[in-house]
This record gives structure tokens, C-alpha cells and sequence, in this order.
């Protein structure tokens, strides 16, 4: 019975965990992904419209496929062996899937996540509250903008 | 008719429904004009036949190896787009050769698994797996020879992030390795001990579900699926063989079976597993079922990686269901009223970036015991009281190609029959 207890136990901290909400991508901002059998972490990114955010993706196992549906698709390289990078304009609003497109494993169709662009003013007020918390963001731009065609 | 009917619960009719509800819904989300940049599905789907998102796309990506191929703390250098299409079907797999140097047996070698994955997507939501292996190299129809089995043959049903259905064959959602079991991601030549005979890996049943995610890493699988059958059942490795691997499997009544997980913290992955099911339905008359819970988590900070993991399973009835076999064979089968094993690895990448190659070296404690409670009446036999020390290297030329070694002391309670010791050599690859 304790096993059992135990168990339920280890469910309540995992539920959580994960209610930290999801991860926030502000202007210009880095996204770091880490894609391995079988999840990208974080699977979860959200952004505001118009803000361009540069998403760098590398494995820790095998080589993955990092495939922003209705877009693009790029190989994700084996661990160690670099990183895939996609420039992400958050035009308009929406939910944008990304999923793994090689073939990884047998739990390959759990690879899968999500990019919630979110209107402005509905961002900034989120924003605002996480500020009130964390206090004033000193960080500034990490990256340029590019063009990916360059 | 009505009366056998009325034999099948709800629970057990759900694997045949279920199909039926997953289309529908998939269907239904086809159907539906998507948010944000995904289109009609259909002209979505013409368009990525036609490749045509490839030229339309408005945002960009860029592959970036490391120089030359190799690690380098130096930055990342640009080699140009590496862009392609996603493939509507591929071919994958992975392969275990080893030679197991038993303490006072002859060696052998053996090509232990050829394992092929073949998948396909019918649709951007609708896509087939399916995972067939060959065990041992060689089967023929009697006893000691390999297996071919059909591990994973699904159709998932891609709803949402949150729900989604598969049905077919599949993989049982409990313990570490049963679901990620390719050479390269666990060490040692042989799968852990509490993975083989507590938590019967590969655990595969043919079944239906859903499964998704939610918030920032939990996801969850629950499946219906068929049961253990309990007339396979044994003192020395529990329910392992009560496997039906889907093969004409009796689901007079089916089994549920479910796992939680967080993976929202880099490096950090844990979970919870159950599964519980009767399985009784060799013996009519015996009432026995089974109930598995487990935990574990992987833990990596830096080059160094920690797993732990527990499992418990209560097989109630097992007494009625001896003193039966006994009656009916004239065998006392002697099987237990509760298993549990556990074990904790450490390991740590002696070779890492920016060396060429990769070497991690690992220690691994196993203590699992498929006689942990009797029914009353029934000795515990101490020999199944088992811990074992596993040390050894990973050797890794590429990411996807393993050479391990490892030695096995394995020890029992029992002061009459002895544990033998194992030096095991293994290469590993998956492509």
C-alpha cells in the first residue's frame, strides 16, 4: 500500500510541476529547444504578434526533424553535432504545431508542441503581471532579427 | 446470442469502438478550418504533395552544424538551408548484437534483436507505425528458438495537443525502457533486470487509447488493452510470460493501463505508471488479477545522468490459481502474491564534447524480488530474491552506434542455488 501511496504521491507533484504556465518568448528573444526521444522541451512557447523570435533546436540522441506544420521542416542534428535554427515572424495570431519529422522512434508521434502567438495588448498585459512579480527586465535584445534567406 | 453478448462489459467492447470515435473526431478535425497558419487540410495537404510550402514559406530556418562535423565549443558556422519535405513514409529500425559470457557456460553470440520501423502518413493527422523484430535471428517452432513479433502496429488519430486516439498494437505505457528501448539510450548490454521480470519489457498488447498533453510538459496515455493471462505466470519471472502480444488475444475482460509524465524541465523526466487487469480467463472458475504501479525518473545535469526507477505489482488469486494448476498439471507453479523490483544507475560522459567520440561509464543497482509476498500456504523461495550490480562502459563512434561492456554480479538470498556472474559484450545501432 505504500507503493501505492507513493505513487499517487509522485502524480500530485508531476501535475505540479507543470502548472508553471508556458514558456514566454519576448521580442527578439532566443528559444532554446531540446528535442530527444520522445519530446521537445519546451514544447510549449509562447509569443506576442509581431515579434520575431529565432528558435534554435539541438538533440541530445539521434538526428530529429523539426517541422513547424503548413511552413517548414528542418533536420535537427544528432547530440552534439550542432543545433537547427528557424526565424519565426509572429505575424498574426494563432496556434502554430511543430512535431518531429524523422522518423525517431516508437514514440515518435509524441514529439510534437505548439507556438501561441498571442495578440499584443494581451501579451503586454501578461507581461506586466509576470513584472510585477520578477521585477523590471534588464536583459535587452539577444538577437538581431534576420533574414533567413541570407 | 444475448446472454454472450452480456459476457463483454463495456470496458472490453471500448478497443472496437474506439477506431470508429477516432475517425470521427480526426475526420472532424480535418473538417475544420485550423488557427493560425494552417490552412484548409486539404489544400494544405495538395500543397505539401506539391512541396509548394517550401517556396511560399515567409519565415526561414537554417541548419548549423558545429565545424566540421564535430563538437565545438567555438560556435556554429552556416552550411546553407538543409530543408525537406516530411516524408509520407519511412523505414527506420535498430539492431542488438551481443556476446554474453556466462560464469561457467560456454559463450555465446547472438543476434539478439533486427528490429524494423516502418511508418506512414496518410494524412497530416492520420499515420500508421508499426515496429516488427526479430529476436534471436532465427525461429522455427519449437522451444529455445528466437521470436518474431509484431511490437507496434497503430494508426494514431491526431486530434489536438491535448487528445488524441491510436489503436492497434502498442506498447504498454509503463517503465522507462518499454517505450524507449533503442541501444543507444540506455546502458548496458542487457535491459535491466526489473525490466525484463518485473515489468515484462517488451510489454506490447493490442489495444486503444488516448493519449495528448497539457500545460508545460505533462502529458498522459491511457489505453484499454488486452489482459495478462495468468496461466503464464511463473515463480522465477511473475507475469512475463502471461504476455499475449496480441495474438488472437482473449479479452473476455480487457485491462486498463495508463501513464503520467513530466517532461517540461530540461534533463528532467519522471512519470507514473499503472496497469490493472483480470486475468483469469484460462480458469473460469479462479478469480485472479493483476495491479502494476510504478515510478521513475531521469535526471541529467552536465555529463552525468541518473535514473531511478520502482515497480510493484499485487497478482491477486494466485493462490487458488496454484493449488489449480497443481491439480490440473500436478505442477505448483509457486507463483507469488506480490512482485517488486527497483533499481538506481548513475552514469557519466567521460568523453564528451568536444571530443570526437563519446564514452560514459555507469553503475547500476537492481534489487527485484518475484517472490516478494505469498499466498498463504505457499513457501517463498529465497532464490528469487535478487539484487544485482551492473558496471560498464558506453562507447559511442557516432550518437546512433554503440559498443558496450558490461559485468553482472548477481546474487541471491538463497544459500543453496547460486546466481551466476556475466561479462557481456554488445554493439547497438539504430538508423
Amino acid at each position: 500500500m505504500a507503493a501505492r501511496d507513493g505513487c499517487g504521491l509522485l502524480v500530485g507533484m508531476l501535475v505540479s510541476l507543470a502548472l508553471g504556465g508556458a514558456v514566454t518568448a519576448q521580442s527578439r528573444e532566443v528559444i532554446e529547444i531540446v528535442a530527444e526521444r520522445f519530446a521537445f522541451t519546451p514544447s510549449r512557447i509562447e509569443v506576442a504578434q509581431g515579434d520575431t523570435v529565432e528558435i534554435r533546436i539541438r538533440s541530445e540522441d539521434t538526428d530529429h526533424g523539426f517541422h513547424l506544420v503548413g511552413r517548414q521542416n528542418v533536420i535537427v542534428p544528432k547530440r552534439r553535432h550542432g543545433e537547427a535554427v528557424v526565424m519565426f515572424d509572429a505575424d498574426e495570431p494563432g496556434v502554430y504545431r511543430f512535431e518531429c519529422s524523422k522518423l525517431c522512434g516508437a514514440g515518435h508521434n509524441f514529439m510534437r508542441g505548439e507556438i501561441v502567438v498571442t495578440p499584443r495588448a494581451d501579451h503586454d498585459v501578461a507581461a506586466a503581471g509576470q513584472a510585477k512579480c520578477a521585477g523590471p527586465d534588464t536583459r535587452g535584445p539577444l538577437v538581431e532579427p534576420r533574414n533567413d534567406d541570407g | 446470442m444475448f446472454r454472450r453478448i452480456e459476457r463483454y462489459s463495456l470496458r472490453t467492447l471500448l478497443p472496437l469502438a474506439l477506431p470508429a470515435i477516432m475517425l470521427a473526431l480526426s475526420q472532424n478535425a480535418l473538417a475544420q478550418t485550423v488557427r493560425g497558419d494552417e490552412r484548409s487540410p486539404f489544400g494544405r495537404l495538395s500543397d505539401w504533395a506539391a512541396g509548394k510550402w517550401l517556396v511560399t514559406d515567409p519565415i526561414g530556418g537554417k541548419f548549423k552544424p558545429e565545424r566540421g562535423g564535430l563538437a565545438s565549443r567555438s560556435g556554429v558556422q552556416d552550411s546553407g538551408p538543409r530543408q525537406q519535405a516530411p516524408l509520407l513514409s519511412s523505414v527506420s529500425g535498430y539492431m542488438d548484437f551481443h556476446f554474453n559470457n556466462i560464469e561457467n557456460q560456454d559463450g555465446v553470440l547472438d543476434f539478439h534483436r533486427f528490429v524494423l520501423l516502418f511508418t506512414h502518413s496518410f494524412t497530416d493527422r492520420i499515420r500508421f507505425v508499426s515496429e516488427l523484430e526479430l529476436e534471436h535471428a532465427f525461429v522455427e517452432g519449437l522451444e529455445r528458438a528466437g521470436e518474431f513479433e509484431l511490437e507496434q502496429a497503430y494508426i494514431d488519430f491526431l486530434v489536438s495537443r491535448e487528445v488524441n486516439f491510436r489503436a492497434g498494437m502498442l506498447l504498454v505505457p509503463v517503465g522507462i525502457i518499454n517505450e524507449r528501448h533503442e541501444p543507444p539510450v540506455y546502458h548496458g548490454v542487457e535491459r535491466p533486470f526489473v525490466d525484463t521480470v518485473i515489468v515484462p519489457s517488451t510489454w506490447f498488447e493490442a489495444g486503444a487509447g488516448v493519449h495528448g498533453e497539457f500545460g508545460r510538459g505533462l502529458r498522459y496515455r491511457a489505453y484499454v488493452m488486452a489482459p495478462l493471462d495468468a496461466s503464464g505466470f511463473s515463480a522465477a519471472e511473475g507475469v512475463r510470460d502471461g504476455r499475449q502480444k496480441g495474438s488472437e488475444a482473449n479479452v473476455r475482460n480487457a485491462a486498463t493501463t495508463g501513464r503520467i509524465e513530466y517532461v517540461g524541465r530540461r534533463g528532467l523526466w519522471a512519470g507514473a505508471s499503472f496497469w490493472r487487469g483480470k486475468t483469469g480467463f484460462s480458469f473460469p472458475r479462479v478469480e485472479t488479477q493483476v495491479t502494476m504501479v510504478e515510478v521513475d525518473t531521469r535526471y541529467r545535469l552536465g555529463e552525468l545522468e541518473a535514473r531511478a526507477q520502482y515497480a510493484h505489482a499485487w497478482l491477486d488469486g494466485m493462490g487458488e490459481l496454484n493449488r489449480t494448476l497443481q491439480r490440473t498439471s500436478g505442477v505448483n507453479p509457486n507463483v507469488a502474491q506480490q512482485i517488486r523490483g527497483f533499481y538506481l544507475e548513475a552514469s557519466y560522459f567521460v568523453l564528451p564534447n568536444p571530443a570526437p567520440f563519446e564514452a560514459a561509464v555507469f553503475v547500476r543497482y537492481e534489487n527485484f524480488d518475484t517472490q516478494y509476498r505469498m499466498p498463504a500456504g505457499f513457501q517463498q523461495l529465497q532464490q528469487f530474491d535478487r539484487d544485482a550490480w551492473v558496471v560498464g562502459v558506453s562507447y559511442y563512434p557516432d550518437p546512433d552506434v554503440v559498443l558496450k561492456i558490461d559485468y553482472s554480479v548477481v546474487r541471491n538470498q538463497s544459500s543453496i542455488v547460486d546466481e551466476p556472474n556475466s561479462l557481456n559484450v554488445g554493439l547497438g545501432w539504430w538508423f
